[in-house]
């Protein structure tokens, strides 16, 4: 099959095929281009037909565009970290009259860290007299309900223990059964495993003076960083995504994710779009949108940070990317069209929340590349130059997409001032074909297995590794 | 010959792992990344810092705090200074006394100084940090560089807080000041907080219940939107939070039991009241007297006009901006917070702030105000002329 341009070409030929060889190997890398002085020729034959040919070639085509629009994306978030002006509107909060705040704990099955989440509670310098604790004890058949009972009675009147023997099983189930009991007009959700810091409490609280925003998000920080190279990865990936990534759509005015833990959530928002919805995987990613979809801003606080445990080995975080994606992608279906139909969003958000809905689709289409780069390669017919065209296509699905985050790490680790671990960068890439993997299989899990009769979603809880009670957290010595 | 060229490509695809293995085989740099837990939460942090190490230092007869040496105030008589202080009239010890102090003229002090008693400023000079177990007075066109604490601090005319003022009770700004941290109970620009606490319980009369058409009320959400310009008449009253994605104008003696939100600009006139909160991504604007019992938050600049009241007592706010001017007669019960620069306006001729006399264009020190140049003013006729400086390491 032949494509004929006719429009003369006014360059010089070494000029015009160097330039259209750079085009092409960002949108085209698959097209066999004969140039004369007078005309375009954009040939493509292939042994199974010229259809197969062309398909191959727009695929391609497409997702390299999508990659580069993701790769851009990227770049631009960590360059407004770098360069561009910050917004913390509500860092500078330092006395108020704090609301009262019921702060949930969810839990299920987690006697190995839970009194220490209890016990980093009840030192927050919050006031003690407005703010309610709340452990959602969902379901848990280990000892979690009497680590929280003898937590209730060393702190006597501060912990309102919900003990859930039945029900829905789910997060978004357990809290939205949990919501039903709250009288105050916030609410902070807290995983278990995680370590509220003195000061965390009145700075998610601190947005919520602004009573346009429904939900706040705070930093996540991994306490267990060294304990092997998987945990040094992840606290990479963490700051990329947190101190960069977030900081940036929060700084550009786009669309901070809500995280589902380490966040706050004003009630009348969450009655005004409906409540918990306790048929999804993602809660967070859900009321993000359905937030948005409201009116409300979900505000990011990159000084709100909390310790988390991050997964110590690789069967545990695979399991737990999966259940990411899978309720990432739930949100992206539900999601995407009435985003895109909501013009009372402006353009820019509508197009970022687009793309973040997109993040967890992106792996399968990244191996879908690198597959179609290898189909052409072995399939389409080649002159000279499209082996090197080829070549950079397969590049560029390896160097731009969700490989471009590489440079958020480094921006993130250069913000934090602790720039040895910045040397890792070259392993993140085995944390990203895992994760690519994990994500297509997820994909393809959902698309076709849990659709299956007697399947359906399933959720996988994380591993905790902690063992025996442990400080409250590292304190840096006064100044 | 292909052993050797497998070699040499297998050293050419690792060695950018090199660094990646190194840190992975021997680490240097494996504890978690540090989360501030206090200090900025907490403004008086620096001075109560060093007023527990500085006893703990005395206590044990340590002669040094930090790399600093600790000297004690005389009672009575003529400071002891060293031959080197004399001579630059500059001190870099630490000094603290039991009692009372009063600073002396032409000297700089770049070691804190620490008063179980009240202490006092010599005019025209220089100080990192001050710390006064009763009054502290900072005498005119002092300089503060780090933090100030007492359980009441007057502020006099001309001065320049670099650093964050806090007191157990009290901060009074009698004059034209620069600022940039002020936190206390009570924090008043030239005025007597009782006058403040009887405007504040002073009852307005509601003209007109509710908010104009382009606002739309939203019962679950328990606030009202509007996407174009909002002028609100005066004398208008309502319940609710109001999200304005415009800007919005309050007309005199406007009433609301609710909090704001701007997109754009917001200007209320005289004697308009709100029980909550402002946020506002430009710039705020209150007329003369108007109360605020909730925080003023805003991106750009807050004013606040003469007679301002924010927060109240036992309800503390925050007033913070990258820019703040206030007027006289303003009570801030809480914190005034100007990540840029904070100062007065409205003194008349007094507005015009003397230049410090060690702040020279090429040797100020480092005070922390972005928009330095713009404060800067030329020298009351008579006054004494710039010296250099070079600032402490």
């Amino acid at each position: 099959m032949t494509f004929v341009v006719t429009k003369p070409l006014a360059a010089p030929l070494a000029v015009r095929n160097a330039l259209f060889a750079l085009a092409a190997g960002w949108a085209l890398p698959c097209v066999a281009i004969p140039m004369t002085e007078t005309t375009w020729r954009l040939e493509v034959t292939s042994p199974f037909g010229a259809v197969w040919g062309w398909s191959l070639c727009v695929a391609t085509a497409l997702l390299l565009l999508l990659l580069t629009v993701y790769a851009v994306r990227h770049y631009v978030f960590s360059l407004n970290r770098l360069f561009g002006a910050q917004r913390h509107p509500y860092a500078s909060l330092v006395s108020a009259q704090w609301p009262r705040v019921t702060i949930f704990v969810a839990a299920h099955n987690e006697e190995a860290v839970i009194a220490d989440c209890l016990a980093n509670l009840m030192a927050v310098d919050y006031p003690e007299d407005r703010m309610i604790v709340m452990p959602v004890n969902d379901r848990s058949s280990d000892g979690t309900r009497e680590i929280i009972d003898a937590v209730v009675k060393k702190f006597p009147g501060r912990i309102q223990p919900f003990h859930r023997t039945s029900g829905k099983p789910g997060k978004a189930a357990a809290l939205k059964d949990a919501t039903e009991l709250v009288d105050t007009d916030f609410i902070i959700v807290f995983d278990a495993d995680y370590l509220p810091s003195r000061g965390l409490i009145r700075r998610l609280m601190a947005p919520f003076t602004d009573p346009e925003v429904g939900a706040v998000m705070g930093r996540v920080v991994p306490n267990n960083v060294g304990a092997n190279l998987l945990t040094r990865l992840l606290d990479l990936e963490r700051s990329g995504g947190y101190q960069v990534d977030q900081q940036a759509r929060q700084n550009m005015g786009l669309v901070p994710q809500y995280g589902g833990t380490v966040g706050g959530i004003r009630i009348a928002a969450l009655k005004a779009v409906g409540g918990w919805h306790d048929d999804v995987l993602a809660e967070d990613t859900d009321l993000t949108y359905r937030l948005l979809l409201g009116g409300w801003q979900t505000v990011y606080h990159n000084r709100a940070e909390c310790y988390e445990e991050v997964p110590q080995n690789w069967g545990v975080r695979v399991r737990q990317i999966k259940r990411w994606a899978k309720g990432h992608n739930q949100a992206m279906v539900r999601h995407s069209l009435p985003l895109l139909r909501n013009r009372d969003i402006p353009l820019s958000v509508r197009i970022d929340g687009l793309l973040l809905l997109g993040v967890y689709f992106m792996s399968p289409l990244l191996i879908l590349g690198w597959l179609l780069s290898l189909l052409m390669y072995f399939t389409v017919s080649l002159d000279v130059a499209t082996p090197a065209l080829l070549a950079i296509a397969f590049m560029g699905h390896s160097a731009l997409g969700n490989f471009a985050a590489f440079f958020e790490i480094a921006a993130a680790v250069h913000l934090d001032r602790s720039r040895q671990r910045v040397r890792l960068i070259a392993f993140n890439w085995l944390g990203f074909i895992v994760s690519a993997v994990a994500i297509a299989r997820a994909v393809l899990e959902q698309a076709l297995l849990d659709r299956l009769p007697g399947r359906g979603f399933h959720w996988d809880k994380t591993v905790r590794y902690r063992r025996a009670p442990q400080v409250s957290q590292p304190t840096g010595l006064p100044v | 010959m292909w052993a050797l060229l497998l070699s040499l490509t297998a050293v050419v695809v690792l060695l950018p792992m090199l660094p990646a293995i190194l840190e992975w085989r021997f680490p240097t740099d494996v504890v978690p990344l540090h989360i501030d837990s206090q200090d900025a939460l907490d403004p008086p942090f620096l001075a109560r810092s060093f007023k527990v190490r500085l006893d703990e230092a005395v206590a044990q007869s340590q002669p040094r705090l930090g790399k600093s040496h600790i000297a004690e105030t005389p009672s009575t008589g003529a400071w002891r200074f060293i031959e080197r202080e004399r001579r630059t009239h500059a001190s870099r010890r630490v000094w603290q006394s039991t009692g009372d102090i009063t600073l002396p003229a032409e000297m700089t002090y770049l070691g804190e100084v620490a008063a179980q008693g009240s202490l006092r400023t010599a005019p025209n000079e220089v100080y990192r940090g001050l710390w006064a177990g009763e009054r502290l007075n900072l005498a005119n066109c002092a300089t503060l560089l780090r933090w100030a604490h007492g359980r009441t601090v007057d502020v006099h005319s001309g001065c320049q807080l670099a650093g964050r003022v806090s007191a157990d009770e009290r901060i009074t700004l009698w004059g034209p000041a620069t600022f940039l941290l002020l936190h206390a109970p009570v924090v008043c620009f030239n005025t007597d907080p009782a006058r403040a606490q009887v405007a504040s319980s002073r009852p307005l009369p509601v003209l007109q219940a509710g908010l104009p058409e382009p606002v739309v009320w939203n019962d679950i959400a328990q606030r009202g939107t509007c996407d174009e310009p909002l002028e609100i008449l005066g004398g208008t009253a309502w319940q609710g939070d109001l999200v304005c994605r415009a800007d919005l104008v309050m007309g005199p003696r406007c009433t609301t039991d609710g909090s704001l939100k701007v997109h754009g600009d917001l200007e209320a006139d005289a004697g308009c009241q709100l029980t909550g909160n402002a946020v506002v991504e430009g710039r705020i604007e209150l007329g003369p007297n108007c109360i605020v019992g909730g925080s003023l938050l805003s991106e750009t600049e807050i004013v606040l006009g003469a007679g301002c009241v924010v927060g109240a007592p036992g309800r503390l706010a925050t007033v913070a901006a990258p820019r703040v001017r206030v007027a006289p007669g303003v009570v801030v019960h809480g914190t005034i917070w100007a990540s840029d620069i904070g100062r007065t306006q409205g003194y008349g001729v007094a507005d015009e702030l003397p230049r410090q006399r060690f702040i020279g264009a090429a040797g100020r020190p480092d005070l922390g105000f972005d928009e330095w140049a713009e404060t800067q003013i030329d020298p009351r006729p008579g006054q004494r002329q710039p010296r250099q400086y070079k600032a402490a390491a």
